[in-house]
């Protein structure tokens, strides 16, 4: 994994954004360890005890946060873990989202579940660096050995000369001492207690600020236009109407499209409604027909991603062998924050306001644009109305960039819905065939092959680690026996792919557990009993099969607290799905029957296990939030395309679930003193396999192609 | 152009915008209230969600020349409807602190849409069922999946309102 180095002046201007973001999901795909980049660099004195946080005189600790917040809860788990090393008083903690500052905190780039599991360390270490000034500085007061001080609600207390003061009285102080590197770690740092978000209320009253909200003096607002089918590009256009629109005052062309600039949002909707564009458009060719068809024929060249046994031989041979071919679709994230970014250039300086997964990117993508050094990129991260990793991507940056370079004016770009929905950078779409062999007599697997025909993500970032996208096949090998194997194949696409919540997870868990479950009745058994009686692994180091105690265990789990097997409430039935991911293992047992046709979702049994908690109402929001994610994408989400362009625009096609459809959810955290494991992510991918799972118990056939509720054409 | 006579949050002020603007962006880009969302643009998500006279309204699609002499009310404007107590600087409704003590909100960005629906449901029907609640906030979209959290707020904010008591 290739780090910015945080002492460095200089990053690497040369890399684009996007590479960045790639970085970041290599960091990811398996459990990784605590990484400590830089030592909290020094503060600048007035209470600033380092670039993470402030105290004031009034004891207010601001803890400047340099990851992204979309909703994670790491404005709230962050500021607990540095705030448990300091001995600093919660009542008083304040986040906000700390400035671009590489020099300060490294890479800033938030994704792939990362945030507490590879910064424990870190945010330790800043923690303990802030106490120990505070220390140093009071007991100098106290007229006390430093050795004989500790920290606790935000006092240093001196027990053995009955002496104390507070942080605050001694903060300006403190914050002009040079900072130490090598602060002791607490011995009894004690994390896990339920803990309200720290932002919630500015987000109840309508005071939080998302990129969305921001206003600049002399501020244009800016519309834009987009191909009408992916890969488009402006041939012509002409702006006479746009420009007579009362408010526009400029009309742009950037290397997305053209952009209308007015004085506010609707005088730029209307003026860029009024233009004529006309297109190239090489790509007019890609229908849903063509996709498939491309999917199809690139499937049997598929490489070998694992092997092992005799899988092809023996399901030549084999009695038994059960085929299926699943589907399942692009998709669009749709945060429910369009993307948006407000961007000022003057001769020396850029300033850049948005709600980015990754103002490094951010950073970069303008310093290109501008010709700056990256150190003259000023990038305000604000709040994030979601990401879902679609905010990992600057090419809203770029746009709002290049149209403040152009026009020479102070711009707020705002999409549409539909240009995020109609962003051409999705979940890739996927193509696989199965073949599995059991023995009916014994109820047992035999024999297991999955081949995946699916257009790359990692292939826009160079060559593929032994020619295979690693994010395709993640988590494929789950249920293992002695013969087995699994291809992929890359499809030529002109859509471009992009990380979307749980990545490749997000399609494997369904379709490795649906053909599991077609699996399970070829072989006579309970879905759940097949399930357990099959070796449960996961692919360790070197690509060979492990046992994977831990996802068995949350399965196990799940069943257990969803009484599985036990009687339903007529026309219902239980579904399950097991899935590590991100460092973390999560199992869910959805119950679901069919109401007017359509799957109800009335409970989902969630446990999930991600080593040591920090704040597990967090970790419990997240559950229902990745559920709730990936139940949308299972009954509606599908980007189809036709003519080049995509047919769904809006929230009419592009449904997503709503409250009459919210199952209740149960979710159980494993007590565990295991490393940290990500829990943004990880509950999105078992959740369309347990209802499909259910479906399947229901009606007997098996739920092949997502999504489950065919799209209303 | 033409200048409108508004009553925003209970304050009277002359605006100046196209007669087929959206109150959204009266509100947003000439007022200068950012409580009310963008999401969707077309009544799909009611991020935008503000309340005309006490009921629920999705501003995206409601023309300035169409608001007449409703009173309009954002989420900033319920902010204010109860005093700061002695000590605290936490100026809420009591909608609000549910939405706070259940943790509701994660991203948030949809929040100040589902509080108004809420407090317009509270108003006309104090004690809603499940399927009441349902019906109310079926047309406010949340992607972070705060539902179940929003139903629970929804019910406790109601035994408190119905006490005239804080939570």
């Amino acid at each position: 994994m290739a780090l910015p180095s945080c002492k460095s002046k200089k990053a690497p201007v040369e890399n684009t954004g996007d590479d960045e973001t790639k970085n970041l999901y290599d960091s990811t795909s398996s459990a990784s360890p605590s990484e400590t980049t830089a030592p909290p660099i020094a503060g600048t004195g007035g209470g600033m005890l380092s670039a993470w946080l402030h105290i004031a005189e009034n004891d207010v600790i601001t803890y400047y946060v340099p990851e992204a917040e979309m909703g994670q809860g790491v404005h709230t788990a962050i500021p607990m873990v540095i705030s448990g090393e300091l001995g600093g008083a919660w009542k008083n903690a304040v986040a906000t989202t700390a400035p671009l500052d590489s020099q300060a905190f490294g890479r800033q780039s938030t994704g792939g579940s990362t945030t507490v599991r590879t910064g424990f360390d870190r945010f330790r270490a800043v923690g303990a660096a802030a106490r120990t000034l505070l220390i140093s500085a009071a007991a100098e007061a106290m007229g006390a050995p430093e050795g004989e001080c500790d920290t606790a609600d935000s006092v240093v207390h001196w027990k053995l000369g009955g002496k104390s003061l507070r942080f605050g009285e001694v903060a300006t102080k403190a914050s002009a001492l040079p900072l130490t590197t090598d602060a002791p770690l607490r011995k009894d740092l004690v994390l896990g207690a339920p803990t309200l978000r720290l932002d919630s209320f500015a987000k109840v009253t309508g005071t939080a600020t998302y990129g969305m909200d921001i206003r600049r003096p002399g501020m244009l607002i800016g519309k834009s236009v987009h191909s009408p089918s992916v890969g488009g590009t402006v041939k012509s256009f002409d702006d006479s109407k746009a420009r007579e629109v009362e408010g526009v005052r400029d009309v742009v062309q950037t290397s997305s499209g053209v952009v209308v600039l007015a004085d506010h949002t609707w005088a730029a909707m209307k003026g860029r409604d009024a233009l004529q564009v006309t297109w190239e458009e090489p790509n007019r060719n890609v229908s849903q027909a063509s996709i498939e068809d491309a999917m199809k024929k690139a499937l049997p060249k598929g490489k070998e991603a694992f092997a092992t046994g005799r899988a092809t031989a023996l399901l030549a041979k084999s009695a038994t062998v059960v085929e299926a071919e699943y589907f399942v679709p692009y998709l669009a994230h749709a945060p429910m924050e369009p993307e948006n970014c407000t961007v000022e250039i003057s001769k020396d300086r850029c300033d850049i306001w948005t709600g980015t997964q990754s103002g490094t990117a951010a950073g970069q993508a303008a310093a290109k644009i501008t010709g700056l050094d990256v150190e003259k990129v000023f990038v305000n991260g604000q709040l994030l109305g979601g990401g879902f990793g679609r905010r990992s991507k600057a090419d809203f940056v770029e746009e709002a960039v290049e149209a403040a370079k152009a026009s020479g004016r102070t711009v707020k770009i705002i999409w549409d819905r539909e240009q995020d929905i109609r962003g051409y950078h999705y979940r890739p779409a996927a193509l696989n065939t199965f073949r599995a062999a059991v023995d009916p007599a014994k109820g047992k697997l035999l024999a297991w092959e999955h081949r995946i025909a699916s257009p790359s993500i990692l292939s826009q970032f160079g060559p593929l680690r032994g020619g295979i996208d690693g994010s395709s096949v993640e988590g494929c090998i789950k249920y293992a026996v002695p013969d087995m194997r699994l291809t992929w194949s890359d499809v030529e696409m002109p859509i471009s792919t992009w990380f979307w919540r749980s990545v490749g997870h997000s399609q494997n868990g369904f379709v490795v557990d649906g053909f599991m479950n077609e699996a399970a009745k070829a072989a006579g058994r309970d879905p759940l009993e097949f399930r357990l009686d099959t070796q449960i692994a996961r692919l360790g180091k070197d690509n060979t099969v492990e046992d994977n105690p831990r996802l068995r265990a949350v399965m196990e789990m799940a069943a257990e607290k969803a009484s599985w097997g036990k009687a339903l409430p007529e026309g219902h039935a239980h579904g399950i799905s097991a899935c590590e991911s991100f460092g973390s293992y999560c199992a869910q047992v959805a119950e679901v029957s069919i109401e007017k046709g359509k799957p109800r979702v009335h409970k989902v049994t969630c446990v999930i296990d991600c080593g040591q908690t920090i704040n597990p109402l967090t970790i419990e929001a997240q559950m229902e939030s990745g559920i709730v994610y990936g139940l949308s994408a299972a009954l509606y989400g599908n980007i189809q395309f036709e003519n080049g362009g995509v047919v769904e625009g809006n929230f009419d096609r592009y449904q997503v679930l709503r409250m009459n459809e919210m199952p209740q959810v149960n979710t159980t955290i494993v007590d565990s003193s295991e490393p940290h494991g990500g829990v943004g992510e990880p509950a999105t991918p078992p959740i369309a396999g347990a209802v499909a799972g259910a479906l399947f118990a229901l009606t007997g056939t098996p739920q092949r192609r997502l999504p489950l509720v065919p799209a209303i054409r | 152009m033409a200048n409108y006579s508004l009553n925003i949050n209970g304050e009277a002020m002359t605006v100046s915008a196209p007669e087929d603007m959206p109150l959204l962006w009266v509100l947003r880009d000439i007022v200068g209230l950012t409580g009310p969302k963008f999401g969707c643009g077309v009544s799909q998500c009611r991020a935008c969600t503000v309340l005309l006279d006490g009921v629920e309204t999705v501003s995206c699609k409601l023309s300035i020349s169409d608001v007449g002499k409703a009173k309009v009310m954002t989420i900033e404007g319920l902010s204010k409807l109860r005093e700061p107590e002695q000590g605290t600087d936490a100026v809420v409704h009591a909608i609000q602190e549910t939405w706070i003590s259940e943790d509701v909100p994660q991203c948030g960005y949809c929040q100040p849409g589902q509080i108004l629906t809420t407090y317009a449901l509270l108003k006309r029907n104090p004690t809603p069922s499940d399927e009441d609640i349902d019906d109310a906030m079926r047309g406010n979209i949340c992607r972070c999946g705060t539902y179940n959290r929003i139903r629970k707020s929804v019910h406790k904010a109601a035994k408190y309102m119905a006490k005239g008591e804080t939570p």
